[in-house]
């Protein structure tokens, strides 16, 4: 994009030469072509002398309105070597008409187009990212890389099974759908109906995941974006049924490895299953003995079963915790209180927050 | 806005010439949004941030002041605001308005929409009526960041009218964050900012009193009222425009709710952790109330309470030395509008005349309100400076004075 705009600005018509010829004060005008451009005019021999206030100023509106009795843009002047330049204080609007007034008199107005090549919208990822996944599997994510048309879903995702049969009923089917904030990430709630055991769903349907079974996440092509008339391509993430996860987490299980004072190497916590992806994210954090958060960057990787943290700043303090909130639940929907499919009043009592202490050496 | 006992302002020069020297230069002036704005006697400027929960204070006393402070009359302001900005004016929206104690600069906190991004600034008109963007990072800033700042997501519920649906604007206001109401008003006095929001995880109406220069020190209590109109106590609501004076002989809070009580508060009892149950004073009745501005008409300290849908009100502020306090007892139950044989209750001021809605108010001297009205006939939003005692145009008028006539026979 950025390279298409250059090669237009090279060639462009945007260069806009004036003769003044009663005046003799030709010069040329430079137009923005995005809206973090400079407005600059390079001024001909004989004007040298005037304020960069008098060479150009910038109004909104369009040049048949301006400019009596309007004020101009605010924005900061530069002169050099015969060519004055105007920064705006905030950036130019896509779409809106400006004016340029040149040398006191010369109106030439100028609109930046709303920039309507944006990348068509993709799906990034599909979560879990693993390819084997439990069979009581509760949540599914799929996250684009621009927000998205809603009330979509069913129209363009699918479970389908290894023979190809799609089963309509595997989701949980809401009058919402369950997107976040900016609409670039839809969570697929797998009907917990079809997972607990012995409810109506489950006896009548059966689960939606058989272990050892492989099955494929469809998404169809033509998903449109929110913005606009672009389109997602397909995508299809396949994956096979393992073994139900039916335990409490516990951070007994995991193991966790610990930089060096000193250093921006990471904290690694290697856990014993994935764990949902998004809950991970903001669930756990290192904080110093006092609760002042550590501030660093969090990331998943190995099909969200290794968590890793780098500091934005070098590890100082020996003494860190990792604290972990008790209701983070793994793919299957278990957290550190309950599992999801439990029998009631079986709850095993727990602290709202789990705290590793951690024991940095020095380097 | 300020209170004018001789004593009050005594301790406000002592504090305030002890503040130009201590203010530290805030190096990442990241403001975010530009809302509630208050002046100090000698020019430092508050900017209230309700998206990042802090309070900014600019330098601002390296000033001059005019041999006299002249009106300032701005028709379409909006739009010439909106010019400066590089935007239409379907893009600005105007959050507050002050003027500066010294220079009587006139200044407007605005948020500007563009290019998918909002952005905040704070515009100066001049004496001469020029208008420029305020270069804010020039001048030496201290932020404050606030204590049990309210969560960023949860949004109003919306409403429809009695059995009537809602419309889309009323849907709309669904998509209004509750934080938006965290700083609705500033006061300085004595060497401390008070503050009224809402704050804490469940939206409690508060006061905060925070010392200046900002040391990180700072107090929070909950503040309740009884609503004569909606017969009931409130505790979430806002005080939505404040002052503080020296009534009954100890320095208080007056402060004006939506719909439309006005209550009492002692500085003493606004003490961090506390519940405060103010006194109510007085109840107009329906409407919300946007600014109130102190001021001395006919040689008496005086309160002008504009809102959006009340005539202004003139209160004198010796009128509510001992004024009774009501209480749930003093009425029969049930809600009271303004139609109400009971309303107004308790009124001491007067509702006066006022030609289209004034959405910002501020004293420009000793003698002028500066006033951003929308005209009432065209929607033109204009800064209009008038004299206090009358402060109106009279452009939509038409009387017995406007006939040649009346003037021949003279």
């Amino acid at each position: 994009m950025r390279l298409l705009k250059e090669s237009l600005f090279a060639l462009a018509c945007w260069t806009v030469f004036l003769a003044s010829p009663a005046l003799a004060t030709g010069g040329q005008l430079n137009l923005p072509i995005t809206t973090s451009d400079r407005v600059s005019f390079v001024l001909g021999e004989r004007s040298h002398d005037l304020s960069p206030q008098a060479v150009l100023q910038v109004y909104v509106g369009a040049s048949s309105l301006c400019c009596d009795d309007k004020t101009p843009m605010s924005g900061t002047y530069g002169s050099e070597d015969g060519v004055v330049t105007f920064e705006p204080s905030f950036e130019f609007l896509e779409g809106q008409p400006y004016t340029v007034k040149t040398l006191g008199r010369e109106m030439t107005e100028f609109v930046i187009a709303p920039d309507h090549t944006p990348n068509p919208p993709e799906i990034l990822a599909i979560y879990p990212s693993g390819d084997m996944i439990p069979e009581n599997t509760l949540r599914f994510y799929v996250q684009f890389s621009a927000p998205m048309a809603p009330h979509l879903s069913e129209k363009f995702i699918a479970l389908v099974g290894a023979d190809g049969t799609p089963d309509h009923e595997a989701f949980m089917s809401f009058k919402q759908e369950l997107w976040n904030a900016d609409r670039t990430r839809l969570t697929l709630l797998m009907d917990p109906g079809r997972i607990k055991r012995g409810v109506a769903q489950n006896v009548r349907l059966g689960p939606a995941l058989i272990q050892t079974e492989s099955y494929s996440l469809m998404v169809k092509e033509g998903w449109p974006s929110a913005r606009g008339p672009m389109n997602a391509s397909g995508f299809e993430k396949t994956f096979t049924a393992t073994l139900p996860l039916r335990t409490r987490p516990t951070v007994d299980a995991w193991d966790v490895a610990l930089p060096g004072r000193g250093t921006l190497d990471p904290i690694s916590v290697t856990f014993d299953r994935s764990f949902d992806r998004f809950q991970t994210l903001r669930s756990i954090s290192v904080k110093l003995p006092d609760g002042t958060p550590v501030e660093g960057e969090a990331m998943l990787e190995k099909s969200e079963t290794v968590w890793r943290f780098v500091p934005d700043q070098a590890w100082d303090a020996a003494a860190l915790e990792l604290v972990v909130d008790s209701r983070l639940e793994d793919v299957a929907g278990n957290n550190f209180r309950e599992t999801l499919d439990h029998t009631v009043g079986t709850d095993t009592p727990m602290p709202a927050h789990i705290v590793i202490p951690l024991l940095l050496d020095e380097q | 806005m300020k209170s004018v006992t001789l004593a009050v302002q005594a301790a406000l020069l002592a504090a305030t010439s002890l503040a130009g020297a201590a203010v530290a230069q805030d190096t990442n002036l990241d403001l975010q949004f530009a809302g509630a704005l208050e002046f100090t006697d000698d020019g430092t400027l508050f900017v209230g941030d309700n998206y990042q929960g802090a309070i900014y204070a600019f330098d601002m006393s390296d000033a001059v002041a005019p041999a006299q402070v002249a009106p300032v009359n701005i028709g379409d302001i909006d739009v010439k605001i909106a010019d400066v900005l590089g935007v239409p004016k379907s893009a600005l929206a105007i959050n507050d308005m002050a003027v500066h104690p010294i220079s009587a600069e006139i200044l407007v906190s605005v948020t500007r929409i563009g290019n998918f991004e909002s952005a905040p600034a704070v515009v100066s008109i001049n004496q001469g009526g020029a208008i420029s963007i305020l270069d804010l990072a020039s001048f030496a800033s201290q932020k404050q960041m606030l204590d049990h700042f309210p969560d960023q997501e949860t949004t109003f519920r919306p409403r429809g009218l009695g059995q009537m649906p809602p419309l889309v604007r009323d849907e709309a206001k669904g998509n209004i964050k509750l934080a938006s109401l965290a700083i609705m008003d500033m006061e300085f006095h004595g060497g401390e900012l008070f503050v009224s929001g809402v704050a804490f995880d469940n939206f409690l109406s508060t006061l905060r009193r925070i010392s200046y220069p900002f040391d990180g020190t700072q107090e929070a209590a909950n503040v309740e009222m009884y609503h004569i109109s909606h017969d009931q106590y409130e505790t979430r609501a806002p005080i939505r425009a404040m002052s503080i004076h020296e009534i009954d002989g100890k320095p208080q809070l007056v402060a004006a709710y939506t719909c439309s009580p006005i209550v009492l508060i002692d500085l003493e009892e606004i003490v961090d952790g506390a519940k405060i149950s103010a006194r109510t004073l007085m109840d107009y009745g329906n409407g919300q109330p946007l600014d109130m501005v102190s001021y001395t008409l006919n040689g008496e300290e005086t309160l002008f309470l504009t809102s959006n849908s009340r005539s202004p009100h003139v209160i004198p502020v010796a009128s509510l030395n001992g004024a009774k306090a009501y209480m749930p007892e003093d009425f029969p139950r049930g809600g009271k509008s303004d139609l109400s044989p009971m309303m107004p209750v308790g009124d001491t001021g007067k509702a006066v005349m006022f030609d289209g809605m004034s959405m910002h108010i501020a004293p420009l001297g000793e003698n002028l309100f500066v006033s951003l009205t929308r005209d009432m006939y065209t929607g033109s939003l204009n800064m209009d400076s008038n004299f206090n005692g009358f402060p109106n145009r009279l452009h939509n008028l038409v009387a017995e004075f406007d006939f040649p006539q009346y003037w021949a026979d003279k």
